[in-house]
C-alpha cells in the first residue's frame, strides 16, 4: 500500500472527530472533511471542507484517486429512531460512501464503530452499527469497535459524564455495576490513524478499548476522584427498576415517550476480549486511572508535597531533590499517576503516617484507598533501599551493640501493638 | 519471503542447546527469536551489594535501573522480575503469544536469552526415578548433561547425589557465608535422624573464569543481575553461535503460525515487532523452543486440535522464612551469594518417588522491603524488625511435584482472520494443602535441630504457575517422538520444556537444556545421511 497522505474524514465537528483532524495534521496528512456546515474559513492548514450530509452521494472531486488516500468514517446521525432499519440514514449513507470508495480504489475504509454493537443490542444505536458493519465486506474495509472515550475537551458522552459527577457527591445510578471498558480519546485517534495506514491487517473488526472492563458506577468514582478531586458516592438502582418506572410514568396521560437509547445502550454492553487487537495494532493505550489522573491540574506539586511526607515517614529525614524528583517519576511512571490522599495530621506530622499505613491482609479490592495507599508506601520503600539513609536503616554491616538494639526493638514492638488496632480500623475504613 | 534448512524458534536455554550441536556439525541454522534486543547487560563495574547499600555514589542506579523500573511492582513472582529486569521485559507476553489464563500465572518474556535473563540458575540432573515415564533412560541423556555442563560451566559441591542428581564434572562449588554456612556445618555435624538430605547447590553459575565470563566473587547483587556474566544467561550464547557462517540470527520475528506445505516443509507466519509488519518463512525443519506455552500453541494449531484440554505439568511450591538465632543481630557478610545456597530433598510419604525440592537462600540478599510487604506491621516499624531478623534468616522456597495441581491448557480457534489462542487454567488438587503442610512440618522438625526456626506467619503458597515451572503439554512418546518430533507433523521438533514427561520437584530447565541437546544430536546425525 502506498504512504498514506490522504485521509477523508466525516464526523469531524464531533467529540473524536475534532480530536481526530487535529491528530491527522499533526502529522502531515492533506485531510478533506465531509461536513454538513462548513466553517466561517474554509480550507488552509491542508484540510478543505467539503459540504455533505449523512444519507446524500459523496460530493464529487472528493476522491484523489491516486492510491494513497483512507477514509474514516465516524460521522453518525442522531434521530427518530421509530422508523425502520432500512431507513436509518445511518446505514444508508454509509452504503453511499462505501461504494464510492470502493469505485474509486480508496485503499482503506475505517468505520468508527461502537462495542456495544451487536445485532442483538438493546438500543438503536447498537443494532445499527452491526448493521453497518455488516457493510464492510472486502480485506481492506475495517471496522473499529470503540469503547468508552474520556479525556479531551468537555462534550460528548465524556463532557456529560464530566458534569454528572459535579452534580452531587451523591448520585443515583442506574446499573452501576455493568462494565465499561474506557479508552482515551487521544488513544483512539492514534488506533484509527494506525488503522489508516497500517499496511496489512490481520483482521476485519478491531476492538480499541482497555481489555479491562471497569463498572460504570466506579467509573464516574474515578472521574470525580481524579480529575476533580471529590469522592463521589454512588447508589445502585436497578435497571429493571427504573424501566418499570419509566413504563409507568409514560402511561400518564400528556407525557410524551422518554428516549430510552442511552440507558438500553448502557445496559446492553458486553466485555470484548481484545488486547491481542491492541498488540496487532502496536498500540499501548493510558492505564485509566493515569489517563484520568493526567486531566488534573497541580499534579506534580501535589505529587513533591506528599514525596516529602512519605519518605519523611519512612526515613525520618528530609528527602534530597533527587529522591523527590525520583518519587513523582515512580509515581506517574509505574504507581497510577495521582497522589493520594494524606490526612491532615499527617501532613503536620509525618511520622503519624504510621497509623494510617494499611494492613496488608485487609486492604480490599486494588482501587480502594487503603491498597493504594498501601502500594504508594511500598513503592517508597523501595525507592528508599536505594538512598543511603534508608539502606542505613535496612542492613547492618558493622557490629552494633546488643543492648541498645534490644531496647530500641523492644521499643518498636510496644509502639506496633498500640497502632494495630488504630491501623486495622483505619484500613478497614478506608477500604 | 526467506528459505532455510532449519529454523529454531526461540532463543532461551531450551533454543541454543539445540542449536549448538547443529551449528557445530555444519548444518545451516537459522534462530528466530521474539526479542528486538537483549536486556541491558549488567555494568561490570558495579559494586558489591554491600557497598550499594553503604552508600556507594548513584546506588539507584543499580538498585532500580536508570529507568526507575525497580519501583514498579511485579506481584506475586520472582522478585528477579522487578530487580534485574525493566519494565518491558515482560510486558505483552500473553497478547503477543495469544495466552489467556484463568488461575494461572504465566510469565515469560520477549527479550533476547527469554527467562534465563532471570532464572534462579539451579541445575539439579534428573535420576532414573524421576525418568520414570520418559520414553528413555537416563544413560540417554547423561552425555547431553555433560556436553551442555562443559559449555555453560555448572558448579557444585559433590555432596549428595540424592539431593541433587546423578554427579557431573563441575567446577567447585561457590562458597557459603552467613546462614546458609552455618546450617549446613551443623548439618554434617549431624546428618543421622534427619530426613532432610541437604547439599551445597548445583549451580549454572561460574566459580572460575571460563572464556570471557569471569567467575562469581561474591559480590552479593544477584538478585538486580550479574556484572561478570557468571550466571548462564542464553542469550550470550547468541554471539557465540554468531561466529560460525552456517548460523543466522533474526531478531523481532515474533511466530504467530506454522502451516505444512504440501511436498514438505513449513511456512512460518508472524509478525515482525520492529517493522510492524508480517513476514513469511520457509523452511525444511523447523525446531520450537519458544516456552512450553508458545510451542504448545503452535503445534495445537497446526495439528487443528480445537476445543481438546491436555494436561499442563506444573509444580506448587511455597515460601517460607527461617531463622538462625545464633546469628540474631551479627553484621552482614560483606561477600556473600544471591544464589540458593543450599538444596534440599525430603521425601514425601505419598510414594517412593515423591519427593519436595527445595532452594534455602541468604535473606540478606534479597530486598528487605520485599520481605517487609509481608508483615502486618507499619512500613517503619516492620523494617526495623527486618533489620533486626535479616542477619539470621535464611528463605526457603520448596517446590513440590506436579501430581499435586491439575492444570489444563486447550486452544481455542481464533474469530475471523484472528490467531488462534490458548487457554490455559490450573488449580491444585484437594489434597496439596495437606502435602505441603506435612512437607512444612518435616522441614521445621529437621531443621529444629539445626538450630533454624520457622517464622510463624511467614509460608506463603505460590498460585499455579508462580514459579514459572510448566511443561510437559506434548509429551515425548504421546504427542511427540522420543526426538521431540510431532506426530502428523514430520520435521516439526519441539524442544522445550512441553515435551518432558511431567515434573519431578527438581528444577527442569537443566533437564530441557540436556534434552534439546540430545534431539540436536540426533536431528545433525540424521540430516547427515
Amino acid at each position: 500500500m502506498p504512504k498514506l497522505e490522504h485521509l477523508i474524514l466525516t464526523g469531524a465537528t464531533g467529540y473524536i472527530g475534532g480530536r481526530l483532524l487535529s491528530a491527522a495534521q499533526a502529522k502531515g496528512l492533506r485531510v478533506t472533511v465531509l461536513s454538513r456546515s462548513l466553517p466561517v474559513e474554509n480550507g488552509g492548514n491542508n484540510v478543505r471542507w467539503l459540504e455533505w450530509s449523512l444519507g446524500e452521494p459523496p460530493p464529487d472531486g472528493m476522491f484523489e484517486g491516486n492510491g494513497g488516500e483512507a477514509i474514516i468514517h465516524l460521522a453518525h446521525r442522531w434521530h427518530d429512531t421509530s422508523g425502520t432499519p432500512s431507513e436509518d440514514p445511518n446505514i444508508a449513507g454509509t452504503r453511499h460512501l462505501v461504494d464510492a470508495a470502493r469505485e474509486h480504489g480508496v485503499k482503506r475504509f475505517v468505520f468508527a464503530s461502537s462495542c456495544s454493537a451487536r445485532q442483538d443490542a438493546l438500543n438503536h444505536y447498537g443494532r445499527t452499527k452491526w448493521q453497518i458493519e455488516q457493510l464492510l465486506e472486502e480485506p481492506d474495509e475495517v471496522v473499529a469497535r470503540i469503547g468508552l472515550v474520556y479525556g479531551g475537551p468537555l462534550t460528548g458522552l465524556w463532557g456529560m459524564l464530566c458534569r454528572i459527577v459535579r452534580l452531587s457527591p451523591v448520585l443515583p445510578m442506574v446499573d452501576a455495576g455493568r462494565p465499561n471498558q474506557p479508552i482515551h480519546i487521544d488513544d483512539v485517534c492514534e488506533g484509527l490513524l494506525k488503522l489508516a495506514e497500517k499496511e496489512e491487517l490481520d483482521r476485519s473488526i478491531y476492538v480499541l478499548a482497555d481489555p479491562e472492563p471497569v463498572p460504570f458506577g466506579r467509573i464516574l468514582q474515578l472521574i470525580s476522584s481524579k480529575v476533580f478531586g471529590r469522592r463521589l458516592f454512588i447508589i445502585p438502582i436497578p435497571f429493571g427498576l427504573v424501566m418499570g418506572l419509566l413504563d409507568m410514568v409514560e402511561k400518564v396521560p400528556g407525557i410524551p415517550p422518554i428516549n430510552r437509547e442511552r440507558l438500553l445502550g448502557l445496559a446492553g454492553i458486553r466485555t470484548l476480549k481484545n488486547a491481542d487487537h491492541l498488540v496487532a495494532l502496536g498500540l499501548t493505550l493510558r492505564p485509566f486511572a493515569g489517563g484520568l489522573a493526567a486531566e488534573r491540574p497541580n499534579l506534580r506539586r501535589l505529587l513533591l508535597r506528599e514525596a516529602t511526607i512519605v519518605m519523611r515517614y519512612l526515613t525520618r529525614m528530609r528527602p534530597s531533590s533527587t529522591v523527590l524528583r525520583h518519587y513523582v517519576r515512580g509515581v506517574l511512571a509505574y504507581d497510577g499517576g495521582q497522589p493520594i490522599p494524606l490526612p491532615l495530621p499527617v501532613r503536620l506530622m509525618p511520622s503519624l503516617l504510621a497509623l494510617w499505613d494499611p494492613v496488608a491482609a485487609l486492604v480490599g479490592s486494588p482501587d480502594s484507598l487503603a491498597s493504594r495507599r498501601q502500594k504508594r508506601i511500598a513503592m517508597a520503600l523501595r525507592l528508599s533501599e536505594a538512598t543511603r539513609e534508608g539502606a542505613a536503616l535496612m542492613y547492618q554491616y558493622s557490629h552494633q551493640s546488643r543492648v541498645m538494639k534490644g531496647a530500641k526493638l523492644l521499643a518498636v514492638l510496644i509502639l506496633e501493638t498500640l497502632f494495630l488496632p488504630v491501623r486495622v480500623v483505619a484500613t478497614l475504613l478506608w477500604r | 519471503m526467506t528459505s532455510s534448512k532449519i529454523v529454531v524458534v526461540g532463543s532461551g536455554p531450551a533454543g541454543t542447546a539445540a542449536s549448538w550441536p547443529l551449528v557445530e556439525a555444519g548444518h545451516d541454522v537459522q534462530m528466530l527469536d521474539a526479542g528486538i534486543a537483549a536486556l541491558p547487560s549488567t555494568p561490570i563495574n558495579r559494586p558489591t551489594l554491600a557497598e550499594l547499600r553503604g552508600g556507594a555514589p548513584d546506588a539507584w542506579r543499580h538498585l532500580l535501573k536508570p529507568d526507575l523500573s525497580g519501583l514498579r511492582e511485579v506481584g506475586d513472582t520472582s522478585p528477579k522480575l522487578r530487580c534485574a529486569a525493566n519494565a518491558e521485559f515482560e510486558k505483552g507476553y500473553q497478547e503477543s503469544n495469544q495466552l489467556f489464563t484463568s488461575d494461572y500465572v504465566a510469565v515469560g518474556a520477549l527479550a533476547q536469552g527469554g527467562l534465563s535473563n532471570v532464572w534462579g540458575a539451579v541445575t539439579p540432573v534428573f535420576d532414573e526415578a524421576d525418568l520414570t515415564n520418559f520414553p528413555f533412560g537416563l544413560d540417554a541423556l547423561l552425555p547431553s548433561y555433560r556436553a551442555v555442563a562443559d559449555r555453560i560451566g555448572i558448579s557444585c559441591g559433590h555432596d549428595d547425589p540424592i539431593v541433587n542428581g546423578p554427579d557431573i564434572p563441575t567446577q567447585p562449588p561457590l562458597p557459603l557465608a552467613g546462614v546458609g554456612a552455618e546450617v549446613f556445618e551443623r548439618y554434617r555435624a549431624l546428618e543421622e535422624g534427619l530426613s532432610v538430605r541437604i547439599a551445597r547447590s548445583r549451580l549454572a553459575v561460574l566459580s572460575e573464569d571460563k572464556g570471557a565470563r569471569r567467575g562469581c566473587d561474591q559480590g552479593g547483587g544477584c538478585l538486580w543481575g550479574c556484572p561478570h556474566s557468571a550466571v548462564f544467561n542464553s542469550a550470550e550464547e547468541i554471539a557465540q553461535l554468531e561466529q560460525y557462517p552456517n548460523f543466522s540470527f533474526v531478531s523481532g520475528k515474533l511466530v504467530r503460525s506454522l502451516t505444512r506445505k504440501d511436498g514438505g516443509g513449513f511456512s512460518i507466519q508472524g509478525v515482525d515487532r520492529q517493522a510492524k509488519s508480517f513476514f513469511e518463512h520457509q523452511s525444511e525443519t523447523v525446531i520450537l523452543a519458544a516456552g512450553t506455552l508458545p510451542s504448545t500453541r503452535l503445534v495445537l494449531s497446526l495439528l487443528e486440535k480445537y476445543g481438546e484440554p491436555l494436561p499442563l505439568a506444573t509444580t506448587p511450591g511455597f515460601a517460607a522464612a527461617y531463622c538462625l538465632p545464633s546469628h540474631l543481630l551479627r553484621p552482614l557478610p560483606e561477600l556473600q551469594t544471591g544464589v540458593p545456597q543450599l538444596t534440599f530433598r525430603l521425601g514425601m510419604e505419598e510414594g517412593e518417588n515423591a519427593y519436595a525440592f527445595g532452594l534455602m537462600f541468604n535473606a540478606s540478599t534479597m530486598s528487605l522491603p520485599d520481605l517487609v510487604a509481608h508483615l502486618p506491621l507499619t512500613r517503619r516499624g516492620g523494617t526495623a524488625l527486618m533489620e533486626a531478623l535479616l542477619p539470621s534468616l535464611a528463605l526457603v522456597l520448596c517446590n513440590l511435584p506436579s501430581e499435586y495441581a491439575d492444570c489444563q491448557i486447550s486452544l481455542e480457534r481464533g474469530e475471523k482472520r484472528a490467531a488462534d489462542r490458548l487457554n490455559v487454567s490450573g488449580k491444585y488438587l484437594s489434597n496439596f494443602v495437606t502435602a505441603a503442610k506435612n512437607v512444612r512440618a518435616g522441614i521445621a522438625r529437621d531443621f529444629s535441630r539445626l538450630g533454624l526456626y520457622s517464622l510463624p506467619g511467614s509460608a506463603h503458597l505460590y498460585p499455579p504457575g508462580a514459579l514459572n515451572h510448566h511443561a510437559g503439554t506434548l509429551p515425548m512418546g504421546g504427542m511427540t517422538s522420543k526426538f521431540g518430533e510431532v506426530e502428523g507433523a514430520p520435521d516439526l521438533f519441539v524442544v522445550d520444556g512441553s515435551v518432558l514427561n511431567g515434573l519431578p520437584a527438581r528444577n527442569h530447565t537443566f533437564t530441557v537444556m540436556a534434552n534439546a541437546d540430545r534431539i540436536g544430536r540426533y536431528l545433525a546425525a540424521r540430516s547427515a545421511h
